[in-house]
């Protein structure tokens, strides 16, 4: 039996799955797709859609709700968004994503992964691969094509050719610069925040900013970025450890 | 302040965590720096001959053995990172590999688990 609730649908009949079963959220904006897809899933005894979700709220209140293994999300439901990705890791660090791309959105593949995405399939994948697909990455695995392993690899020889290159520094601002330099020094978010004057959150905002721009992926890479390319300033020291908080 | 990998990393390894562990997949800064590492009750000096957010390589006068866990501090410059003191990382890790030749001992670690500890 299903309910219904503003856009997110979620079953009750949990008797005909195996109770080890895959638990997946669908969240896809065309209700054709998500009962297409269910419908592949029912004929599966290990694997059991927990809910779905028509749009990226939804999804939220979904991973929240429902515990769950695995989310099945379409690509365009991204579109206008910039930390749908992360946020549902954050509701729920343990699930594992699969995104369904059209052809247009496969450009953005190295930057799903980035964000923590564990596959990235197309809408006309058929229904056997996408199975095994679910079943791959409920079991931790990556599920990753020939074309994305091309575009992942080459993401990353540009990324290390950026990050020891000293001529191809991105542009900083001044307060990404002091966030760098109290970082280095090893301070904490709170205390980046207290001494510049802002909120826990905008630091971690600022930090997520800044390790895209410069590719880096922790505060040690930073760091090591920051010795290797010289890029912290005695006067940008200095004002970072000069601002006096609210 | 520690920190752990982000899943990224991850990627090019297509594993969390029990990969295969010479497989090195973060960017390699070509650095030297100055390194003090203490496998089992032994402590001695070292340098980095490359360093990146998942591993080092040292060079030092002493075997390490493979699949030592050991314990090291880099020391980054202080006018470098625009600190009034240098910058230590504490690391812990474990040895991969050491390999010898004229200049030494060529140690090559993973770093697990890292704290910047000079403030």
């Amino acid at each position: 039996m299903k309910k219904q609730n503003e856009g997110a649908e979620y079953d009750e009949n949990e008797s005909e799955a195996r109770p080890d079963a895959i638990r997946i959220i669908l969240a896809d904006s065309q209700a054709i797709y998500r009962v297409g897809i269910r419908k592949i899933f029912a004929l599966e005894d290990d694997l059991r859609v927990v809910a779905q979700a028509d749009s990226v709220d939804n999804l939220y209140s979904a991973v929240e709700r429902f515990p769950s293994d695995v989310v099945l999300l379409e690509g365009g439901m991204l579109t206008g968004t910039s930390d749908a990705i992360p946020k549902v890791l954050q509701i729920a660090p343990e699930v594992k994503i699969i995104v369904q791309a059209t052809q247009s959105e496969e450009s953005s593949t190295v930057e799903l992964y980035r964000r923590g995405v564990r596959g990235v399939i197309s809408r006309a994948i058929s229904p056997d691969l996408l199975v095994k697909c679910v079943r791959k990455i409920a079991h931790s695995e990556t599920w990753i094509d020939n074309q994305s392993v091309n575009m992942v690899i080459e993401a990353y020889r540009s990324q290390a050719a950026t990050l020891v290159n000293p001529r191809s520094q991105p542009k900083l601002s001044a307060k990404e610069m002091a966030i760098i330099t109290c970082i280095t020094q090893g301070k904490r978010n709170k205390e980046i925040a207290y001494q510049l004057g802002t909120s826990d959150q905008v630091v971690k905002n600022y930090l997520r900013k800044i390790y895209d721009k410069l590719g880096v992926g922790d505060r040690l890479e930073l760091a090591l970025y920051c010795l290797h390319n010289k890029i912290i300033q005695p006067d940008e020291a200095e004002s970072a450890q000069g601002v006096s908080p609210r | 302040m520690s920190g752990s990998k982000p899943w990224f990393k991850n990627v090019l390894n297509f594993s969390q965590q029990e990969k295969s562990p010479e497989v090195r997949c973060a960017v390699r800064f070509p650095l030297n720096l100055p390194v003090v590492l203490k496998a089992g009750q032994e402590e001695f000096s070292a340098t980095t001959e490359n360093v990146s957010a998942s591993g080092i390589y040292l060079l030092t006068d002493r075997q390490v053995s493979a699949g030592a866990q050991i314990v090291f501090s880099m020391r980054m410059p202080g006018a470098v990172m625009g600190t009034p003191r240098d910058v230590l990382i504490r690391c812990r890790g474990r040895v991969v590999r050491c390999t010898s030749d004229s200049s030494g001992f060529h140690v090559a670690a993973t770093i697990d688990e890292y704290t910047f500890a000079d403030r």
